[in-house]
This record gives structure tokens, C-alpha cells and sequence, in this order.
């Protein structure tokens, strides 16, 4: 193996582990919160008693789960229960992060009682 | 990590800005997105004056008050010794207002 292609390899390597990047696990993070969500609020309406559980259930399923496929990274989990009724709700979000390895998806589901 | 729980309550301070703002508008469905917006940007910005060090995220939620109910769950896969959150709660006649912090340190 000559000189020139062993420093290839290193370089690739070093590079490779520089190259930690959100946008390519992005799918795999949407994929997980889909079935999580799916998982725990499926055939469920809406109920003020159960609603803080099934918030507290979905974003432990998905903090479980990411780790399992998707290495490297922190995360933070927030699952929002909102009862469909007349109000209105906005929500926004701001960060200050790398903007070359970091990210964040907003995965959202409703059936005929509620928002998530 | 010493620094976190002085963070803890500089960054409270400087979210409890929001509150006045809060408290002295009603819900208006035209306004209350900008709202949220520049709620969220100013906080940003007041937090990188405290420290460049960590990361943040922070968001803010404007719910208008109604017979509807509103869960909000957050959990968190970080190192317990650097990272950390805090949340706030302010409510006036028309809305509920629900800002979370997430510091990570870099």
C-alpha cells in the first residue's frame, strides 16, 4: 500500500467523522415519530384524564426508539396533545445550533378528536 | 457542570421578559404568529449573550383560551451533567402562553 493512498484513507476517515449530519438521518427520525405516534394514539379519542400519558408515552417511544438507529447525536423529544375545538394555536421555534450537523423534524397526526 | 444551575436561573429571567409581553396582549389569530416569532428570536439572542458555549432550542406555544385542552410532554436524550431545559407557564384572560428551553453544551 503506498504512502499516497494510506493518507487517502485517513483523510476519508477524518472527514467521515467530521460529516456527522443531521439531513442524513432526517428520514429514519420522521419514520420512528410516525410509528410512535401511530402506535400510541391509534382508535384513542381525545380524554383530559389520559391525555398527559399518551403525551408522556408518545415522546418516550420515540426517545427509545431514536437512539437504537441513529447514533451521534443528542435529542430532545416535545409531543403537544390538543383537543380539536374552536381555539386557535401557533406554535413557533427558534435555535442556535450548527446548522451543518443539526436539525429537527415536526411530525404531525390528528384524528377526528384531536391534534399531536 | 456548576455553570447549569446559574444558567438555569438567567435563562428564566431572561424567558420571564416574555411574560410582559404576553400579559399585556389578547389573542388575535392575525397578530399571534409574529408574536411567537419574535418571542422565540428575541430569546435566542438575549441567550447568546450569556454564553456562545451550548446550543439552544427554544419554543414557544400561544394557545387561545377555549373549552379545548392542550398536553405538552417533552422528554430528552442528552448528558445530564452539561445539558439541561427549563419551562414556563404565563397565562392573561385570552391565551396560554408555553415556552421551553433546551441548552446543549457544545
Amino acid at each position: 500500500v503506498s504512502t499516497q493512498s494510506t493518507w487517502d484513507l485517513r483523510k476519508r476517515s477524518i472527514m467521515a467523522a467530521d460529516q456527522v449530519s443531521f439531513s442524513k438521518v432526517k428520514q429514519q427520525v420522521e419514520d420512528i415519530a410516525k410509528a410512535c405516534i401511530e402506535e400510541e394514539l391509534k382508535n384513542k379519542n381525545y380524554s383530559a384524564k389520559d391525555g398527559p400519558s399518551w403525551a408522556h408515552n408518545v415522546s418516550e417511544k420515540i426517545i427509545k426508539a431514536i437512539p437504537e438507529k441513529v447514533k451521534d447525536f443528542k435529542f430532545t423529544v416535545t409531543c403537544i396533545l390538543l383537543n380539536k375545538s374552536e381555539s386557535g394555536m401557533h406554535m413557533s421555534s427558534s435555535c442556535f445550533w450548527n446548522a451543518a450537523s443539526d436539525g429537527s423534524i415536526v411530525e404531525k397526526w390528528e384524528n377526528d378528536t384531536m391534534h399531536c | 457542570f456548576f455553570f447549569s444551575s446559574r444558567r438555569r436561573h438567567t435563562r428564566c429571567r431572561e424567558v420571564s421578559w416574555a411574560r410582559r409581553w404576553v400579559q399585556e396582549t389578547a389573542y388575535n389569530a392575525t397578530d399571534v404568529q409574529g408574536c411567537t416569532n419574535a418571542i422565540t428570536k428575541e430569546i435566542i439572542s438575549k441567550l447568546k449573550e450569556i454564553s456562545t458555549n451550548f446550543k439552544y432550542i427554544v419554543t414557544c406555544a400561544i394557545m387561545q383560551k377555549c373549552e379545548g385542552g392542550l398536553h405538552v410532554a417533552s422528554t430528552c436524550f442528552w448528558s445530564t451533567s452539561t445539558d439541561g431545559n427549563c419551562a414556563l407557564r404565563w397565562e392573561n384572560e385570552t391565551l396560554y402562553c408555553i415556552i421551553t428551553v433546551s441548552y446543549t453544551h457544545l
